[in-house]
């Protein structure tokens, strides 16, 4: 079955390169540009994989994946972050918030794919949520 | 004594001797006589009596104008000559006796005039000689006080009791309340403006906790051996200003610090400056990496896949195109303000407990609010201005406190190699967006305390970030996250401030006798008159009837120490009576009604004037009438007068009984002191200044030294009787 990945990014130069490239690679893709619309998107399109930018113009990445974590099904999603910003301190908080895999900017384009490929391989279970991995403090 | 009075008792004394001697002569002379020759002597007074009575008045009387003449000529000229001699051989060398008494006197008095005459062309040739010698080093005194004086940084320096011995221009500019300015309320809310001053204590300008805890950072730094001895912190001036002041210790042969220089830089500009530029190089990194992640991803989609459509080819083309120059433009943006910066805004590294310890305490002690410190074994040490982020974090804890209504919160510390996290969690739902963008953007006021940043500035300053999120710690609660860089240790990035070790000798410029400045307390009584510190000042008024309605217009006053007028310290009010002004006071003083018309109320004024004088003795010439003032507006303003007093004209009559006039213009014109400014407040006051400072070895030469001496001594003249 083919795994669907949702792609919340504002900047319209990314989207064009990055869903072609997720779509040859045999993804179903759907790009939205806001955190409310993945917000709203996700009982339609039931993403296996969210792929979340931080900065984004209503509400950040870091809001989305918590309101995201917090839905019936929401433990279920893999969520990889894509960064802009250098600094340890997103990488905290995108993992403290329940990401799975946080990519800096600028990545190569077998980079993200095998983070994905990585996400959606990885074998921890289902009703353990990401948050509790030992990297990062507290059970945020 | 008064002359009068001494006179009376001379005579008196003289009569009364007189009369003695005569009674016991006669006593004897009847005793010698035979009982018929006492009734023959009885006999002829019987019948002579009135001869013999006027002859004795006639006697009396003639003896009482020698009396007069005598006391007149003699007595009175050799006392007025005496204490003007005394004059001459202390305060005033080229006041000359004008005394006029008897021809001894007079040629005793021309003798003393010649004599002192030589003396003082003797004592001209030394001074010009010592003069002519001193010059020299003047002159590099002159460069080195000027070069004090305008230094860019404020220089204040302070002995081990905190008091100030030594401040510049830029210090007064950043830190000193202008006393003759409208008085009014600093943003801050404190409840009297500071003063910065010789001799006043700098826990008066700046809060106590600070200077403390830049102490305990020196001891710790002296008792490790470090070469960097300097304590860092933050402080607002009074123009709200963000000051960097940076304290050097002072120390003694021993190596103990006996005090601290503290130099003082207006960073307000670069912190705005600096948070403006770390805005703008985030925001252009972001750009750069999201272009280059779009080129990147799109030149390797092209190169990877050959059988892309060739819509979509040119399409990638096209966003590599685009994107490439729009990095192209990026990059050749004119970034001439993005020059790198050095705020030296300070931070020292401290351990994250000890932090959170501080937040602790002053969560608890100002807020009331308990926060409980979960167990941890985070030993990281962050790079952090403890001042400020203590100050931001009670900023965010009072605002979430109005919003959730709990006096307990939960504090969590954990560190992860780069990072330090500090959990602050409480019930409730997490703090929304629209609030917390409002806190990172409001300046830090919390309570009393205010810092000119804002909160973002502040967690920027020290590469942090808060967020705000909600924690399963088993059930939700809300979550404030404070993610803070950690630091191995002091990597000394900085530049290293030695400490200053205090010569054998005193050094060459202003006065650093403070130094041995017995105790803390400056009100003692036992203490020596040259130790102390006062206020001269003096106040105009409407008219000369305090408790019928007259009131204050003018105060002015100098400030006194170790034996110097500090003519920079001043205080200068014209005060809006709220009550006519009569023509009568204005032809004394010259002020015009319409001078005070816009001038602040008395009320406003005496708790400026009562902070300019905390700390010091209170000396005016008629005090009494002044106090009476003063102490008539007590009720109505709150402000209680309660420093010792004293009295120029009191000291003047104990230095000089045999004068008769002791007025401002009289005790100037004896000591030597030219008047300006007569009948202004100020310029009284600075009359009465230079009075005192004469009178001061005047008073120690009739064993006169501490203050309750002069006191006791003011009490027991004449004019101390003087009631308003």
């Amino acid at each position: 079955m083919t795994a669907r990945i949702l792609l919340v990014e504002d900047d319209p130069n990314l989207i064009v390169p990055l869903q072609y490239l997720l779509e040859r690679n045999g993804y179903a893709v759907m790009a939205v540009s806001s955190g409310r619309q993945a917000i709203e998107t996700l009982p339609t399109f039931r993403p296996d994989v969210v792929i979340l930018d931080i900065l984004l113009s209503d509400m950040d990445g870091f809001d989305t994946c918590q309101c995201l974590r917090s839905l019936p099904d929401g433990t279920r999603i893999r969520v990889i972050f894509l960064s802009a910003h250098a600094g340890a301190i997103d990488q905290a908080k995108a993992l403290s918030c329940g990401a799975d895999a946080y990519v800096q900017m600028p990545f190569s384009n077998q980079g993200i794919l095998d983070t994905l490929n990585e996400v959606m391989t990885c074998n921890w279970k289902d009703d353990t949520p990401p948050s509790t991995r030992p990297d990062q403090p507290g059970n945020a | 004594m008064k002359t009068k009075s001494r006179f009376i008792w001379f005579a008196g004394a003289s009569f009364a001797s007189l009369l003695l001697m005569m009674g016991i002569m006669l006593a004897l002379f009847w005793q010698s006589l035979a009982p018929f020759q006492r009734q023959i002597l009885a006999d002829l007074i019987k019948a002579q009596f009135s001869y013999l009575f006027s002859a004795a008045v006639l006697l009396l009387a003639g003896l009482g104008f020698i009396l007069d003449w005598f006391f007149r000529f003699y007595i009175i000229p050799v006392s007025r000559l005496t204490e003007e001699v005394e004059l001459m051989l202390s305060v005033n060398p080229s006041f000359r006796t004008r005394t006029d008494g008897s021809k001894d006197v007079t040629r005793l008095g021309r003798l003393i005039n010649e004599g002192a005459d030589r003396f003082q062309r003797l004592q001209n040739t030394v001074t010009e000689k010592i003069e002519l010698a001193q010059a020299e080093s003047q002159v590099e005194k002159s460069i080195l006080a000027t070069m004090m004086s305008e230094l860019p940084a404020g220089v204040l320096i302070c002995n081990d009791q905190g008091q100030i011995l030594l401040y510049n221009r830029k210090a007064k500019q950043f830190l000193g309340s202008r006393p003759g300015a409208q008085p009014t309320t600093r943003e801050g809310s404190r409840a009297s403006q500071p003063f910065l001053g010789l001799g006043r204590s700098i826990f008066g300008i700046m809060d106590k906790g600070l200077v403390v805890h830049a102490l305990d950072e020196i001891a710790a730094k002296l008792e490790r051996q470090t070469d960097d001895v300097a304590a860092y912190f933050v402080l607002v001036g009074q123009n709200n200003e963000l000051l960097r002041a940076e304290v050097v210790p002072i120390l003694d042969q021993d190596q103990l610090v006996t005090g601290l220089i503290m130099l003082l830089t207006d960073i307000t500009a670069k912190v705005s400056r600096e948070h403006h530029l770390f805005r703008q190089q985030r925001r252009l990194l972001r750009q750069l990496r999201k272009q280059a992640t779009a080129i990147r991803c799109s030149a390797e989609l092209l190169e990877t896949y050959a059988d892309i459509p060739a819509q979509r080819q040119r399409g990638l083309i096209s966003l590599i195109a685009d994107q490439s120059a729009a990095m192209g433009d990026l990059i050749n943006q004119d970034r001439t303000d993005v020059s790198p910066t050095d705020t030296r805004w300070p931070v020292v590294p401290m351990l994250a407990a000890d932090l959170l310890a501080s937040i602790k305490r002053k969560s608890a002690e100002q807020l009331k609010l308990n926060v409980q410190i979960h167990p941890h074994n985070c030993h990281a040490q962050v790079k952090v201005d403890s001042y400020a982020l203590v100050l931001a974090v009670s900023f965010v804890l009072h605002n979430l406190k109005s919003r959730i209504e709990t006096d307990h919160i939960d504090a969590y510390l954990q560190d992860s190699g780069d990072l330090v996290y500090l959990d602050i969690c409480y019930p409730g739902e997490k703090v929304d967006s629209a609030s917390w963008r409002q806190w990172h953007a409001a300046p830090l006021h919390f309570m009393e305390e205010y810092l000119p940043v804002t909160l973002a500035e502040v967690l920027d300053h020290h590469r942090a970030e808060f967020w705000t999120l909600t924690r399963n710690d088993p059930r939700p609660m809300g979550c404030l996250r404070l993610f803070l860089p950690a630091c191995e240790s002091d990597d000394g990035d900085h530049h290293v401030r030695r400490m200053t070790i205090l010569p054998e000798a005193r050094p060459e410029f202003y006065d650093f006798d403070l130094f041995q400045q017995p105790g803390q307390n400056p009100l003692s009584d036992n203490r020596l008159l040259t130790e102390l510190s006062y206020t001269v000042f003096d106040t105009e008024t409407t008219g000369l009837d305090p408790a019928g309605g007259d009131e204050i217009i003018s105060i002015g006053a100098v400030r006194v120490l170790h034996n110097r007028l500090l003519r920079e310290e001043f205080f200068d009010q014209l005060v809006n009576p709220q009550r006519s002004l009569p023509y009568a006071s204005t032809k004394i003083h010259g002020i015009q009604p319409e001078m005070l018309e816009n001038q602040p109320t008395i009320d406003q004024v005496l708790k400026i004037f009562h902070a300019f004088c905390e700390d010091t003795i209170l000396v005016a010439h008629n005090a009494a009438f002044d106090m009476r003032m003063l102490q008539l507006k007590e009720e109505e303003t709150g402000v209680r007068f309660v420093n010792p007093v004293l009295d120029t004209m009191h000291l003047s009559a104990v230095v000089h009984p045999a004068q008769e006039d002791h007025s401002i213009s009289a005790i100037a014109h004896r000591m030597g002191i030219s008047v300006v400014g007569r009948h202004t407040a100020l310029g009284d006051a600075i009359t009465t200044g230079e009075i005192f400072l004469k009178l001061t070895p005047l008073l120690a030469e009739k064993g006169i030294h501490t203050l309750a001496e002069a006191r006791r001594a003011s009490q027991k003249t004449y004019y101390a009787r003087i009631k308003y």
